[in-house]
């Protein structure tokens, strides 16, 4: 593949410039692989520059929080006890001039001094603590490792010895396959020499008859046609006979009136003779 | 061929999950068998308490049948038995006990079943978990089809759903992760089946411009659509796009729409925006509009929304602990997935910046949706399960 193709193939996204993305076959678990890669470097860069963050921010001067009230019973007498002495602050205030405001500020800042090493040694607390976890952690990855390098070992022992019981198992199983096939073509080659063998005796045979089935069909062809001539005559003498029955019918039927008429002549004739 | 569609709530007004799909599976099948729905008269998931008038009714041309609920779900004894159940060793009555109260309880929806089961072909229940799945499977073992409905949880891990997994004639799955999880399972590989899932019906018109005036929306916006609550991981949506915005200082003009009914406090921030529950016509028109689908629920068998966004070529942005949505991401190449916050920022950042990712991943949705979840392709799945049962009789 040339180098232009190449590059159109693989189109970089301008917007995010690591990401690189191939439209044509777009693949979603490539892009989230490279989103993954990019996301862990990030993490990485944080982690390096993570021990800036350990140090706390500088407080400025004059702008700590006020420090929090005591409760309880001590913070109930306290503020009772200021309650009471408030009208003679001034006294007090002009008495221990200019001590009061030194004073005040010193505590306030011994104060908040307290209250940074008290974070600073619960951000410490806590660093040891992931430290310790982190390390756990480690120990438990490395341990999983080693568990799962020894499992793979005996997975890739299990799988090696398999595949060579495989590769004999395939051995036999050709071994067997070619006999099977050798002695199967050798009965095919048989069987089929017998049915050519019947096949010819049976075209023989049909050969045979249709022969003979030809040759009495000319017979029966002749006899066909002499019977359709006799048929034909048949019909001819059948025609002349039915003519001449209607025709000595009719001859009947004139005798039988001139009978009738005889017969009347006769019995007229006897009428006359005996009157 | 006669079918009933057996399944824990039917209506109209009933608009998502296992409920919805069937309705949807059995409006389009009567077309190609004699449907019949047996259900209860529960509308409320949460107590299963009798809503529906009893007995018969036409919905979209199918007779529903429905039998009532004889105990409404106390939830508080159902949470505590659920708790023991999942924390301790417990015998099989506890289970038992435990479905009881899960519901919804209906005696003659099962006598039913029972009595009349020589005059139906098939019975296809809905929704592996429910008192009507279990006990209907196991009155008609040889004529169910079981649409379990799976997702990752803790529940499924019970004894008795193991037995049960392995009991059906055969399986309609929503997705292959649903498929590999029953199977690793109960190992009831030998049972058949598919992976049909349910398809989805997109107006063939938009009105994103209109939609964006009638709900004063003047910029760029992802999406959100569904219950918005805690067990749709909505809590870490607004964590994470809270900070995006604050930190992607790029994108902080983005909006995030809220489509849905709440069950959870949603920030008051001016980029946050909850619409409430809105008609199917809003809904598509916005999503039309919007950049990017955002699904942050971690237990979905199917996600319809996830489907109708790839319909509308719009890609998705998916927690990525949900295997089934990372799987359906993976296999369309239409969507990307997060497990933390910064995969979200970076995915999110990726997908807004570039549109013509957005256009292809878009366009491998639909594709994906066109091969797979048509109703045509749907139906076809369904007959041929059933051919395949009567092909074996």
């Amino acid at each position: 593949m040339t180098n232009k193709k190449k590059q159109e193939k693989l189109e970089i996204n301008k917007d995010s410039s690591e990401i690189k993305i191939d439209y044509k076959n777009l693949d979603v678990t490539q892009i989230m692989s490279q989103i993954k890669q990019r996301i862990a470097k990030e993490k990485e860069n944080l982690e390096l520059s993570g021990s800036d963050e350990m140090i706390p921010e500088p407080i400025a001067a004059g702008q700590f929080p006020e420090p929090p009230d005591d409760k309880g019973f001590k913070g109930k007498v306290k503020k009772i006890l200021l309650k009471i002495m408030r009208p003679f602050s001034p006294v007090i205030k002009f008495l221990i001039l200019p001590v009061h405001e030194e004073y005040l500020e010193t505590a306030r800042n011994l104060h908040w001094a307290h209250v940074r090493l008290d974070r600073l040694d619960a951000r410490l607390d806590a660093a040891f603590k992931n430290l310790g976890i982190q390390s756990d952690a480690l120990n438990n990855v490395n341990n999983r490792m080693d568990n799962l390098s020894d499992e793979i070992n005996r997975y890739l022992s299990e799988v090696t010895k398999m595949g060579e019981e495989l590769g004999e198992i395939t051995k036999s199983i050709n071994k067997r396959i070619d006999k099977v096939s050798s002695n199967t073509n050798k009965r095919i080659d048989r069987v089929g020499e017998r049915v050519n063998k019947r096949l010819d005796e049976v075209s023989d045979k049909v050969n045979e008859r249709v022969d003979m089935l030809y040759q009495n069909s000319g017979k029966a062809a002749e006899y066909i046609k002499l019977l359709h001539n006799l048929s034909h005559n048949m019909v001819v003498e059948m025609t002349k006979l039915k003519i001449e029955e209607e025709h000595l019918k009719l001859k009947t039927r004139i005798m039988e009136k001139d009978f009738e008429f005889v017969s009347r002549k006769e019995k007229a004739l006897e009428e006359k003779i005996f009157q | 061929m006669k079918v009933a569609f057996v399944v824990q709530r039917y209506g109209l007004e009933i608009n998502g999950g296992a409920e919805l799909h069937c309705r949807w599976v059995a409006e389009h099948m009567q077309k190609h068998w004699d449907v019949e729905v047996l259900t209860t008269r529960a509308y409320d998931y949460i107590t299963w308490k009798n809503h529906y008038p009893k007995g018969d009714e036409i919905i979209n041309g199918i007779k529903v049948k429905r039998f009532s609920v004889t105990k409404p779900r106390d939830p508080e004894k159902f949470g505590r038995i659920q708790n023991y159940i999942l924390e301790n060793e417990h015998k099989r009555e506890d289970e038992l006990k435990w479905l009881e109260e899960e519901g919804p309880l209906s005696p003659s929806l099962l006598k039913y079943i029972e009595d009349k089961q020589d005059k139906y072909d098939y019975f296809i229940f809905f929704s592996y978990r429910y008192y009507h799945s279990y006990w209907g499977i196991h009155t008609v073992p040889k004529k169910s089809i079981l649409v379990p409905t799976a997702e990752h949880d803790p529940v499924i891990h019970l004894q008795m759903f193991k037995e049960l997994f392995r009991k059906p004639r055969a399986y309609i799955y929503n997705s292959h992760e649903e498929k590999n999880m029953i199977n690793s399972l109960s190992q009831n590989e030998e049972i058949p089946g598919d992976i049909v899932g349910v398809g989805t019906i997109v107006p063939s018109e938009f009105h994103p411009e209109e939609v964006k005036k009638k709900f004063e929306i003047d910029s760029d916006y992802i999406i959100y659509i569904g219950r918005i609550d805690e067990n749709k991981g909505c809590d870490k949506l607004f964590d994470y796009f809270q900070k995006f915005i604050d930190q992607v200082k790029e994108k902080n003009n983005i909006k995030l729409l809220l489509v849905g009914s709440s069950k959870l406090k949603i920030p008051d921030h001016s980029n946050i925006h909850a619409l409430g529950f809105l008609s199917e016509e809003d809904k598509f028109s916005l999503l039309n509009g919007a950049m990017v689908l955002i699904m942050p629920s971690f237990y979905e068998s199917l996600s319809m929304v996830t489907l109708e966004a790839w319909a509308m070529q719009k890609p998705v942005l998916a927690n990525a602990k949900c295997e089934v949505l990372k799987g359906q991401c993976q296999r369309s190449n239409a969507g990307l997935f997060f497990e933390d916050y910064l995969e979200f920022r970076e995915a999110l950042k990726l997908l807004l910046s570039d549109s013509r990712l957005r256009r292809v991943m878009g366009k491998n949705g639909k594709k994906y949706y066109e091969e797979n979840y048509t109703w045509d392709v749907i139906e076809k799945k369904y007959l041929n399960v059933l051919e395949l049962l009567e092909q074996g009789k």
